[in-house]
């Protein structure tokens, strides 16, 4: 087998060269993105400085454009119970009952390639892009997701919306905030972060994003849910604004999902700070000796 | 039939978003207390979404061969790796360390990769854990 045809199922021997310097240039500008996308950052959300204001759009309004990307303060990352006391949910008993089905019986429904939705989304380590215009704004998430939101103060939301994954969703704006009022969405296959916790269908979201000067983007996230929650709470996150270059890539998340059929049900286990994995892996076989190595 | 090791270095790179774009938890699939060593040699390299993986025969006594598939670990410890001169090709020889997969299946979490002898890639404890 050539190596053109088993790299990229080419032949052409006079374009061998060519082709496999491209290709490596494209797979290191893709697995370097990817490396971007991943990273937290170094930084806290406070120790990125701006001295720029927050830019506004032709009609007045704060423009939350940008490629924004996660900082090292959230913590825990993917808990949507971050900021509660004791990372200690307010479950009712059907919520106690629905997170103990999610451990015990489902797979993380986002390893199956199916969509995160609101508000797991927002609690995710991954960087997302914001493109606003006049009448919509829309969120572009890795893994090739959208949400495309009209901003109308006049609409209201349906009798009975159709349930999905980022729900019905209605934005508006509140001064220097746009508010992305969310109802209707699915109650299965949903996990409403990456710990496994539960949302039902009764779900509302409420979104508060602002961007306090240009290099910050806030959200303080208000969630009701009476099935599986006794009263509402918050989730708040800041992002900072990625660089120029930095934006979305193609993420076909289905393509060859070698994990879907091994994956376990559950996130595995929960640390006491609230972040998934284990608190100590068993140790490694001893390095190979270098005498070793060098028969092998 | 060579692959560079820049390329195979990438496609650990690419083999390891799962911590990167939180595909899936490791600890949902892998075992953090079932270490294991595999060796034998490459046989297949994945260059797929959502992750990419790379392939290994391994020969038992009686001359048996079972694929193992290895999955890499985070990126954020393969960039201060660095990438390294060299040449792999199939059929190469490899040692790899990590962790199993939960179900018993061929498959495993790759923590530190000897590549003809060398070692090309380790993973220090707290990553990706």
């Amino acid at each position: 087998m050539k190596r053109t045809s088993l790299l990229f199922g080419g032949s052409c021997l006079g374009c061998k060269c060519r082709l496999r310097v491209q290709a490596l240039a494209a797979v290191l500008f893709f697995a370097l993105a990817l490396q971007r996308a991943g990273a937290q950052g170094g930084l806290t959300a406070p120790e990125v400085k701006s001295t720029k204001p927050s830019p506004r759009t032709a009609g007045g309004h704060p423009d939350l454009s940008g490629y924004w990307k996660g900082t090292r303060d959230t913590k825990p990352v993917g808990n949507i119970a971050k900021d509660l006391p004791g990372l200690k949910l307010p479950l009712t008993p059907a919520g106690e009952a629905a997170l103990k089905h999610n451990l015990t019986a489902t797979v993380d429904p986002e390893s199956l390639c199916i969509p995160g939705g609101i508000p797991r989304h927002n609690a995710s380590a991954l960087p997302f892009e914001v493109l606003q215009g006049s009448k919509k704004v829309a969120f572009l998430y890795w893994y090739t997701y959208f949400r495309l939101i009209p901003i109308d103060a006049a609409r209201k939301h349906s009798d009975d919306p159709d349930p999905s994954f980022f729900g019905e969703e209605l934005g508006r704006w509140d001064g220097d905030t746009l508010v992305i009022d969310s109802i209707g969405f699915k109650d299965t296959q949903v996990w409403i972060d990456e710990n496994a916790n539960p949302h039902s269908d009764a779900l509302h979201v409420v979104e508060r994003w602002t961007r306090p000067d240009y290099d910050h983007l806030h959200v303080d996230t208000l969630i009701e849910d009476p099935k599986f929650y006794t009263k509402p709470f918050h989730y708040s996150r800041t992002w900072v604004l990625g660089k120029a270059v930095e934006e979305l890539h193609e993420y076909a998340c289905s393509e060859n999902n070698v994990d879907r059929d091994h994956l376990q049900f559950g996130p595995g286990p929960i640390r006491p700070d609230g972040t998934r994995g284990f608190e100590q892996l068993a140790p490694l076989p001893p390095p190979l000796p270098e005498e070793k190595r060098e028969k092998q | 039939m060579r692959l560079s090791l820049a390329f195979f270095t990438l496609c650990l790179v690419l083999a390891t978003v799962d911590s990167a774009l939180a595909h899936h938890s490791f600890a949902a699939e892998f075992d953090g207390n079932k270490p294991i060593r595999i060796q034998g040699a490459l046989s297949k390299v994945e260059w797929t979404n959502p992750h990419s993986w790379f392939y290994v025969d391994v020969k038992d006594e009686a001359g048996n061969i079972t694929t193992w598939g290895c999955e890499g670990a985070s990126p954020s410890v393969l960039s201060r790796q660095g990438f390294q001169k060299g040449e792999a090709k199939l059929g190469d020889k490899l040692v790899v360390d990590g962790y199993a997969a939960k179900d018993g299946s061929h498959l495993m979490n790759a923590r530190r990769i000897y590549l003809n002898g060398k070692l090309i890639f380790e993973q220090t404890q707290g990553e990706g854990q």
